[in-house]
């Protein structure tokens, strides 16, 4: 039956007002669904991030970014040429030697070098030189007349700072992720030997009379809660090819950049002094970390430390440090600060007379020894790296990295001069914004730290802290890597941050830098920036991926689901249930009785095993110095996985398997 | 017909073009209006109502003033926002009635009531849009004050400095802390410059006068600079609203290094009349750069430049602020919560110390810590660990005192009256340690690290027993 025209209309309305409804409230609650979502996973309030900012921008950028992403070069580590007319730069993200004709002012050529390239030395004839490559362990030899690469030398795992012996017949190699030096024959092109460093060598110079190789060492000697990190300079005796010593460098670590003076006696190293061993109830007067260099007496031995911070303003992470030929002035850049400060080296030989022999420490911790040797701050672009002299001593170069520029500091003036444009897109990515904002310490209090501070190159500083929130002297936990975290969530040792917006925003704020968070957009610019984090290639897993047979038996055991007498393993007690493939995390916590007295809980997260080799020490606290001392010593109970049953040998092959996972 | 047509076509274009220009016009934040000074004038010999606070064009010449607050018996002390947009300052409508802070556009508008029922000075604004400002407990120069914050609206008022002292002039660092002046009620004593939290934790010594001297005005904060005029020690003057007693000396030194490199930028030679007691009454900024400083003296008010020393007269001046926009420090985050009611105090090693007794005292000399409120009753206790170091709980938001003891009795007594905010863990290195000193890195042994069982640590209040080196159990009294 057909109703009539009025009843119709009316029946259309009631439809339409119903849809209406429907699809207010399903708004509405959608609405709601998204506002609760993004406090829970954020802590922001909900108009600061859209949809997209998060699950889109976040994860790679903007579509700009994505599909027309500008070449960045990042210079890095920087040569001047012996008659000052060209800089060499390793341009670390693009994979080239950067060529910048200084007369001229402007890049002359970019030479393709191997991956990542770290550092650059010139050969005694200048027409040679060899680039360092992180990432595919190699040592590029470039033809600089010819600009190309003309050899490509094999050295150790992750080749970094570099340095030609006198004569030109070897070259020294820092193996960063091999905790060796490489000694590299010129005329067979192959590697010679190997010499044991301390953690992560980074930097390498030999004395003025070419008979010593200096070799800082980045990190600390891993697991030694409580007591303070003890960094090493390694010297090494040239002729000889072998370590004459060891400098320690006590509480110290992130030593990277090093100069010897030129009258030779004297090599200066930058530093970090961090103090994790104490809770991080505050950050005034350096309660964190301070920033400084180290200076050894290469006649004696004697290293001594000096703080390059203000009592109330700090220079974070110095990275580099050269000295003027006439030996007045040492330049130091601090990479989170964007300033390079001047030393007055008369002043702080002055000051290293006056601090009597058993007095260093007492130096070290003094907040104002920069009044008396910090002659000037130079303003600088974002991340200022490496440094070197012109021939002259008329001109500091400083590689502004995340500008892709390289400024000329006037020495007379102590001013930035000019600044030369090292291949800058002149556009900034999201993930690029990240790397800045990363890099910078501009958003803690005073300037004091970066999150590079504690994670060198995106992954650890080996070190275990004590935050407030959990208790003064409890809840001791260990630094973890940011390389591969993405998709690894929740964050924290307790598992309480549900995602990096959370960890990095909001809670980093309150207790460690004590300053306000991140805006929405630089939030989103940082995480996007660590989720696009990677590892750098494993050393222990063949390109194909095929397994060695220690490592094969090794799986073999992650896998297992008995005992070798057939006993059946439960599966909460099996490595792979908690760990398994692609990332070996489950994502959710587990009690592997690991716990320490002053713990709150004894369930942590389970990290990732991406690398895990990489990562020393282990365990949430750091206890375990070694991937073998996880069973030996901390698992007594089989709960962490059942190795009651493993030989020593078996031990051996888990192990080779999960450092090539 | 046909040119209605065209008109029609081309308002659809022109209509929504205009419309929309509008719009952007609307929602297209104003600029900042152009860099003036903001001054506090007083009219001479009138009665009622001569009071106010002026705009003054600083490209404009001759200088033609323009009233943005009016009306009020006594006006001083503007201050303003980190946009340059809006300013407060503290006003007393009449002879009878408190003062006041209130707020005004600098571009000029009614003036706003922001506090209420206090006798409410030098304000300024934080870096989170709050407005902190010294509340005296009465009309005197040299009353009891204490540092507090309260909304834009003169609402969520809270505390921000404790006990019994005259505390004044707070300004904003570079860092984000509030600089103030600290002196003894009464004016005893030399003032200091402090530094504090907004919540109020982590209050400092900052910088001091020369020995023979008193910081009695500022701190003003331009740029990275903190200055301040200091005069003799002991010296009373009279201070009134808006006008604080100030010295012949004008002491610059840097926000990053506070006790280091102090320049006198203008001494009693800088200043015709010092002996006929000229002072300074505030310091600002110039758009070139330099330095501007009110200058008062019995024949008037004058605002002299820095560096050169150009003067204008100015009569009737209090007191002036640089009306610009200028860079907002970053906000601190906060872990006070008052709910709890207790602080911890952390001491790294009590022998870290300036006083001879305490800095000579054998190791494990001293054995224990009794914190004393301002009546000198005990509040808690704590044994010193043998490396020195203690960890006690206090109790929040009052004056403290220590007593170092060792068997013999007391060792040393610290009177500096500091406090904890509730929920806050105070760290020192030592027992009025060297404030340019940065902690050793080490454990310490207060925090029984080693083996604190956590059951056992939340009974005795969130302090552990001692591990290897001895125990460090604190004892709470409530008072």
């Amino acid at each position: 039956m057909r109703l009539p025209r009025f009843a119709r209309r009316k029946r259309l309305w009631l439809c339409a007002l119903v849809a209406g409804a429907a699809v207010a409230l399903a708004g509405a609650k959608a609405h709601r669904y998204a506002v609760d979502h993004v406090r829970y996973y954020t802590g922001l309030e909900p108009e600061t991030l859209s949809c997209v900012s998060c699950h889109y921008v976040g994860h790679g950028g903007t579509l700009a970014d994505r599909f027309a992403a500008p070449r960045y070069r990042s210079p890095l580590n920087i040569a001047v040429s012996a008659d000052g007319r060209r800089l060499y730069a390793t341009a670390s993200q693009a994979g080239t030697l950067l060529a910048i004709d200084l007369e001229v002012r402007m890049l002359a050529a970019e030479v393709p070098v191997g991956a990542k390239p770290h550092g650059v030395a010139l050969a005694p004839d200048g027409r040679t030189a060899y680039v360092s490559n992180e990432e595919d362990d190699s040592v590029s030899v470039v033809d600089l007349e010819a600009g190309r690469t003309t050899r490509t030398l094999g050295a150790g795992d992750g080749p970094a700072g570099i340095a030609v012996a006198p004569g030109g017949g070897a070259l020294f190699v820092a193996d960063w992720f091999g905790d060796s030096l490489s000694v590299i024959d010129l005329a067979t092109g192959a590697e010679a030997l190997r010499l044991p460093t301390g953690s992560n060598p980074y930097g390498a110079v030999l004395t003025r009379d070419g008979k010593r190789l200096l070799v800082t060492s980045q990190l600390s000697r891993p697991g030694n809660r409580p007591d303070p990190p003890v960094s090493e300079v390694t010297v090494v005796d040239v002729e000889a090819r072998r370590v004459l010593g060891r400098v320690e460098l006590r509480s110290a670590h992130l030593v990277e950049g090093v100069e010897v003076t030129p009258e030779g006696d004297l090599a200066l190293v930058t530093l970090v002094r961090p103090k994790n061993l104490l809770p991080a109830v505050q950050v005034a007067r350096g309660w964190m970390m301070t920033n400084g260099l180290g200076v050894i007496e290469l006649a004696t031995g004697r290293a001594v430390q000096v703080v390059l911070d203000d009592p109330c303003a700090f220079y974070a992470d110095p990275c580099d440090v050269t000295v003027t030929p006439d030996g007045r002035l040492a330049f130091v850049s601090h990479s989170g600060a964007d300033v390079v400060s001047v030393v007055d080296m008369v002043k702080l030989r002055q000051l290293l007379r006056e601090t009597p022999l058993g007095a260093e420490d007492a130096l070290a911790n003094r907040l104002d020894s920069s009044r008396r040797i910090v002659r000037a701050r130079i303003p600088t672009g974002p991340s200022p790296k490496g440094l070197a002299v012109s021939p002259d001593g008329k001109t500091v170069y400083v590689a502004e990295r995340l500008a892709d520029r390289i400024a000329a500091i006037d020495v007379e003036t102590l001013s930035v001069a000019f600044r030369i444009d090292a291949g800058a897109p002149g556009r900034e990515t999201v993930l690029r914004r990240g790397e800045r904002l990363f890099n910078s310490a501009s958003r803690t209090f005073q300037g004091q730290f970066s999150c590079r501070s504690c994670h060198p190159n995106n992954h650890v500083d080996r070190l275990q802290y004590d935050f407030e929130p959990d208790g003064l002297g409890r809840g001791i936990v260990d630094n973890r890597t940011l390389l591969e975290i993405d998709g690894t969530g929740p964050f924290k040792w307790d598992g309480k941050n549900t995602s990096m917006y959370m960890q990095c925003g909001m809670r980093f704020a309150r207790f460690l830098t004590r300053v306000e968070p991140f805006p929405a957009d630089d939030l989103n610019a940082l995480v996007a920036f660590m989720r696009s984090l990677r590892n750098p290639p494993n050393r222990h897993r063949a390109p194909g991926g095929e397994l060695t047979a220690a490592q094969g038996r090794g799986k073999a055991l992650f896998e297992r689901s008995a005992m070798k007498d057939r006993t059946p393993i439960a599966e909460k007690d099996r490595c792979i249930t908690c760990h398994p493939p692609p990332r070996f995390t489950n994502r959710r916590k587990a009690d592997v009785g690991s716990a320490s007295p002053g713990d709150h809980s004894v369930e942590f997260d389970t990290p990732h095993l991406l690398n895990i080799y990489q990562s020393a020490p282990y365990l949430h606290d750091g206890k375990a110095a070694t991937l073998e001392e996880i069973w030996t010593r901390f698992n007594p109970r089989d709960t962490h996985g059942i190795t009651v049953d493993f030989s020593k040998s078996d031990l051996n092959d888990l192990i080779e398997y999960l450092k090539t996972l | 017909m046909k040119n209605a047509l065209r008109i029609a076509f081309r308002l659809r274009i022109v209509l929504p073009a205009a419309a929309l220009a509008a719009a952007f016009a609307l929602i297209r934040p104003s600029p900042a209006p152009d860099p003036a000074l903001l001054a506090a004038l007083r009219e001479e010999g009138s009665l009622g109502g001569r009071a106010s606070i002026v705009r003054i064009e600083l490209a404009a010449r001759p200088a033609s003033p323009r009233p943005i607050a009016s009306g009020f018996d006594e006006a001083g002390a503007p201050s303003v926002s980190f946009d340059g947009r809006r300013a407060v300052f503290a006003g007393r409508r009449a002879a009878g009635e408190p003062s006041e802070v209130w707020e005004a556009s600098v571009a000029g508008s009614a003036a706003r009531q922001v506090t209420r029922g206090g006798e409410c000075l030098d304000p300024c604004y934080l870096p989170d849009g709050r407005i902190a400002y010294a509340r005296a407990a009465a009309r005197n120069a040299w009353a009891a004050a204490t540092l507090r914050s309260c909304l834009a609206d003169g609402t969520g008022e809270r505390q921000v400095t404790f006990g019994e002292a005259h505390d004044r002039s707070p300004a904003v660092l570079p860092d984000g802390r509030i600089a103030f002046r600290r002196s003894a009620v009464g004016g005893d004593g030399p003032g200091r410059v402090f530094a504090v939290s907004p919540d109020g934790t982590g209050a400092v010594l900052l910088c001091e006068a020369a020995p023979d001297a008193s910081v009695v005005a500022g701190p003003w904060v331009v740029g990275s600079q903190i200055l301040f005029a200091e005069g003799p020690r002991g010296e009373k003057l009279d201070g009134s609203c808006g006008a604080a007693p100030a010295g012949p000396r004008l002491v610059a030194v840097s926000a990053g290094d506070p006790r280091g490199g102090r320049r006198v930028l203008a001494g009693p030679e800088a200043l015709s009349g010092a002996a006929s007691g000229e002072r300074f009454a505030s310091v600002s900024g110039l758009p070139g750069g330099g330095l501007a400083a009110s200058v008062l003296g019995p024949g008037g008010g004058s605002l002299r430049r820095f560096p050169g020393g150009a003067q204008d007269e100015v009569p009737g001046l209090a007191g002036h602020a640089l009306a610009a926009e200028r860079q907002r420090p970053l906000n601190l985050t906060s872990v006070v919560d008052e709910g709890n009611g207790e602080g911890t105090l952390l001491c790294v090693d009590v022998r870290a110390s300036r006083f001879a007794q305490v800095a000579g005292a054998e190791l494990g000399a001293i054995r224990k810590v009794r914190v004393l409120g301002e009546d000198g009753l005990e509040l808690a206790s704590a044994p010193v660990a043998p490396d020195g170091s203690f960890l006690v709980q206090v109790p929040a938001d009052k004056p403290l005192r220590l007593e170092l003891l060792g068997p013999g009795g007391v060792i040393a007594k610290d009177e500096s009256g500091f406090w904890v905010r509730p929920n806050e863990s105070r760290a020192c290195i030592g027992c009025h340690e060297d404030p340019e000193l940065s902690p050793e890195n080490r454990v310490p042994l207060a925090l029984g690290e080693a083996a604190a069982p956590a059951a056992a640590a939340d009974r005795q209040g969130g302090v552990g027993p001692g591990g290897a080196g001895g125990a460090a159990v604190a004892e709470r009294r409530r008072p």
